[in-house]
């Protein structure tokens, strides 16, 4: 500031104005300050990976074949929340769907918060620590309790708790599927004949498509899951801000992103931890290794 | 610049003959050493200050590769291999190798190998369960009554897995199921959808019976799965009656 040449040093944002200047003590060096805890990092890192590939084993096996398939057959761990997707929606919303948005949407943050305010800090927000922490807990239960109700296992803690039957008149609710097989839709909305004509697959020269519109089916396997994934963050971004816990653009994103790292972490554990032979829902001592 | 460097070339060429007087001529061929040397200590390699060789002069040959023209080629060059190496890992996981020809009949043993009731029999080179169904067992996973033999096929309609007879498994308080390992879809004996992703039950396929009893699964003629599939199981007289 002593330098009086103020338009080379004109504040940028409101939060930088009346900063003091740094001090040479309270700078740290990439050497040896970061690269050092770099360094001890890959050691311990090589270090877990060597122990474990002691421990556990895991065979190279022969190239995929479709008609052998081990049980549990599981994706490699980092996809394993992709898969626990899978047992729960369509194929092309829980494969393709959701890892386009979810990519996109993350490199589409540096635009949605373009605010300068508190630049290059943690938590530069005074909400911003709860915000994360409410976030990463509903997304965490939140997901765990969506998972629960889909392996019914409401259903096990209604029938051990008062040693009664589940009411067959709510079977509908045992779980996401039984929505579509438990109530006596209409035939009319369970098969409208869309025609061959919406696929010109005798250009190709191959076989009519006689494309079936199942209303049941499409709400269970693609309206419902794509609602709950839609609404729910929606629900929790409403609630956050009624209840002032979010205020700015800045809170909201820390909401939203916190919220869905602990749902993609529940996922991973669900799917890697949790699911054993037949991806089972099971505990974690319980899950062994596939047979192949 | 550009007239700066025109007059940079005129005063060079101008120079070039002053250039030769300093330098001065080689004495003859055979002419003593004492001419030599004093031809050669008269000579004078010192450019003379007068000269500016502008920057552009100093390396009037034009190099064949410029360093811009090797830095683009390695770049392009290391990209194509790397493209390359794509396209040949790409083609060697694709490239279809050992593939046995599928749809088409296969036996599927003797009507006498399959008691009402017992657990289904998978025919690997078929991709086929041979089912068959207790018409007494009226619960639902043990078919619902439907009665005699049904083929299914084990790919999973799903995402294609092969999927498994599981008899000890439990789900819904009754043992016996078909459990997809991939995504856990779970299906009666019938092969009717219960549980799990799976967009249909599992596809059946045709059977058909010889004289001596001998079971053929005609592969090539696939039934998508649907809630009737205990109804397409047919005894022994339906298939007989219907081939003749």
């Amino acid at each position: 500031m002593a330098s009086g040449s103020e338009s080379l040093q004109k504040p940028i944002s409101k939060a930088v104005q009346g900063r003091q200047a740094r001090r040479r003590e309270e700078e740290l060096l990439v050497w040896p300050d970061l690269v050092f805890i770099e360094f001890i990092s890959a050691l311990l890192f090589m270090l877990t990976l060597t122990i474990l590939s002691i421990l556990i084993n895991a065979p190279l096996q022969d190239r995929a074949n479709p008609s052998h398939t081990p049980n549990p057959s599981k994706a490699p761990w980092y996809f394993l929340n992709l898969q626990e997707l899978l047992l729960h929606m369509h194929p092309a919303i829980a494969g393709v769907l959701v890892p386009t948005i979810a990519v996109g949407a993350l490199m589409a943050i540096p635009y949605l918060d373009n605010t300068r305010e508190g630049e290059g800090k943690w938590w530069a927000s005074p909400r911003a620590k709860i915000n994360a922490k409410v976030g990463a807990f509903v997304g965490f239960f939140g997901t765990l309790l969506l998972i629960l109700f889909n392996e019914s296992k409401h259903v096990w803690l209604f029938e051990k708790a008062t040693t009664l039957q589940w009411p067959s008149a709510l079977n509908w609710l045992k779980n996401t599927r039984a929505i579509q097989t438990e109530i006596p839709w209409p035939e009319s909305i369970r098969s409208i004949s869309i025609g061959e004509k919406l696929f010109k697959t005798e250009l190709l020269g191959l076989p009519p498509i006689n494309l079936v519109l199942d209303i049941p089916k499409l709400l269970v396997e693609q309206i419902i899951p794509m609602t709950t994934m839609i609404g729910l963050p929606i629900i929790l971004a409403v609630v956050a801000g009624k209840m002032n816990i979010a205020q700015t653009k800045r809170d909201y994103a820390i909401l939203i992103f916190s919220a869905f790292m602990a749902t993609w972490l529940m996922l991973t554990i669900s799917g890697t931890a949790l699911r054993g032979a037949g991806m089972e829902l099971m505990w974690p001592w319980n899950v062994k290794p596939p047979v192949t | 610049m550009v007239n700066d460097n025109k007059d940079k070339e005129i005063e060079i060429q101008a120079n070039d003959e002053l250039l030769d007087k300093e330098i001065g001529s080689s004495p003859a061929a055979g002419e003593s050493i004492d001419a030599w040397k004093d031809a050669l200590s008269s000579r004078s390699t010192a450019v003379p200050k007068n000269i500016i060789v502008p920057s552009t002069q100093a390396h009037s040959v034009k190099p064949t590769v410029t360093r811009r023209t090797f830095v683009k080629g390695t770049f392009w060059t290391g990209f194509g291999v790397t493209i390359l190496g794509f396209v040949g890992i790409f083609l060697d996981f694709f490239w279809p190798r050992g593939v046995e020809k599928f749809a088409g009949p296969y036996p599927v043993g003797n009507i006498n190998d399959f008691k009402p009731g017992a657990p289904p029999v998978r025919f690997k080179a078929a991709q086929t369960w041979i089912v068959n169904l207790d018409p007494n067992d009226t619960s639902e996973v043990g078919g619902k009554g439907g009665s005699g033999l049904l083929a299914l096929w084990q790919k999973c309609p799903h995402l294609g897995c092969a999927v498994p007879w599981r008899g000890g498994f439990n789900f819904n308080g009754d043992d016996g199921w078909f459990r997809c390992p991939c995504h856990g879809s779970t299906y009666t004996k019938a092969g009717v959808r219960v549980f799990g992703p799976a967009p249909r039950s599992m596809d059946t396929f045709e059977l058909s019976v010889d004289a001596q009893g001998n079971l053929t699964v005609h592969t090539d003629k696939v039934i998508p799965g649907d809630e009737d599939n205990p109804v397409r199981a047919k005894t022994i007289d339906d298939i007989s009656n219907s081939e003749a």
